[in-house]
């Protein structure tokens, strides 16, 4: 089992994995992701320290993270710790699909995967109830208040089950592209895995308190799975 | 972000490691496998790393670690590999839980430091359990 790819490694991304598995509509959507989540990750830096604690009552009007982060004359609707949350969880959401293509690909890797699309689906759970504008953070039951604020985000718990939560019906035209084989695959979940890890060591310094305390354990079950994910191949 | 939480976050994060240096050769030597007697070993080289990292820390913000105690009491009685296994992955969570805290209040360098002792922790504390757990360092404190 020697690496199939020496110098693509963790830089292949989710878009590699789509590209690999032949799906090219969701590989648009996810580049649009990984565009968004890519042109933001200092943009709230400098806010941060300024803003925590000055969480704005008002329920957000758009979920639109990179707009307001990036005019600095007008006051974002949205607190800087919200503006983090919402861009781990679109990280979250962007790993939740790669788990869900390869599991499309490879049923038979679908039941070894779902313990780690549930961590995923329990970090976006996490995230959503951190980023509730009037909730007491990790305290109330995170169901309903977080879905009348940050729709974009909100969604997701109820997609835990593996089943329902998948794009595709089986036998759609996807099953007839040829895939590569599943250590391929769960080599580049490790890859993905690995890069979120990174990601969220910059994702912490954006703020403090519990939702750095958050952020760090998300991007610490991350490198545990970079580590599991290519401990039986 | 007071340094006084600072402190009593890192003194924290040493008693923890302090305490993994104690409690992995006691599991180390009920485990099955050479593979993981060798991890055991890793591990523990790392947690001693670790105790000259956190004391240098602390020695930054101006206080010094307490001593190690010469006795921990284990939460369970470590009789084969599994019990083993479960100190272990114990240890690792708590020391993974007091780097968490460390997170919460540093800033800069050491912020991306103690994220990055806690990913090592889970990764480790993963190992032992064969599994992962979604919240690393929170287990028993997140509700959701």
């Amino acid at each position: 089992m020697s690496d199939p790819l020496p110098s693509a490694g963790p830089l292949v991304g989710r878009r590699g994995v789509l590209r690999l598995l032949g799906i090219a509509a969701l590989s648009a959507v996810a580049g649009c992701r990984s565009g968004k989540q890519r042109s933001t990750p200092q943009s709230p830096v400098p806010a941060a320290t300024s803003s925590i604690g000055s969480r704005q009552p008002a329920v957000p009007p758009t979920p639109q993270p990179s707009q307001p982060a990036r005019a600095q004359p007008t006051p974002s609707p949205l607190s800087a710790d919200q503006l983090l949350a919402q861009r781990v969880a679109v990280a979250e959401r962007a790993l939740l699909a790669a788990y869900d293509a390869v599991a499309v690909a490879h049923p038979e890797l679908a039941g070894r995967l779902a313990p780690f699309r549930a961590d995923h689906a329990a970090h976006l759970h996490g995230l959503v109830s951190e980023a509730a504008p009037s909730s007491a953070p990790s305290s109330a039951p995170a169901a309903n208040a977080p879905a009348a604020s940050a729709p974009e985000v909100s969604a997701p718990p109820s997609g835990i089950a593996p089943a329902s939560a998948s794009p595709f019906a089986a036998g759609s035209p996807l099953a007839a592209v040829s895939s590569p084989a599943s250590d391929t695959l769960l080599l580049h979940l490790a890859d993905l895995e690995r890069a979120a890890a990174a990601a969220r060591l910059d994702d912490v310094a954006a703020t403090s308190g519990s939702l750095a305390r958050l952020v760090a354990s998300i991007g610490g079950c991350e490198a545990a799975h970079a580590v599991l994910l290519v401990a039986g191949t | 972000m007071s340094d006084s939480g600072l402190v009593a976050a890192l003194l924290a994060a040493a008693a923890a490691e302090n305490a993994a240096v104690y409690g992995y050769p006691i599991a180390g030597a009920k485990l099955a496998t050479t593979r993981d007697k060798n991890a055991a070993r890793a591990a523990y080289d790392a947690h001693r790393a670790q105790v000259q990292d956190v004391t240098q820390w602390l020695a930054t913000a101006g206080a010094t670690p307490s001593p190690a105690a010469p006795v921990y009491r284990l939460p369970n009685p470590v009789v084969d590999n599994s019990t083993a296994r479960a100190l272990l992955a114990a240890i690792e969570e708590s020391t993974a839980a007091t780097y968490a805290d460390v997170v919460a209040v540093a800033t800069a360098q050491l912020q991306r430091d103690a994220a990055l002792a806690l990913q090592a922790a889970a990764t480790r504390e993963a190992q032992w359990r064969t599994t992962s757990v979604p919240f690393p360092g929170l287990v028993g404190r997140l509700r959701l």
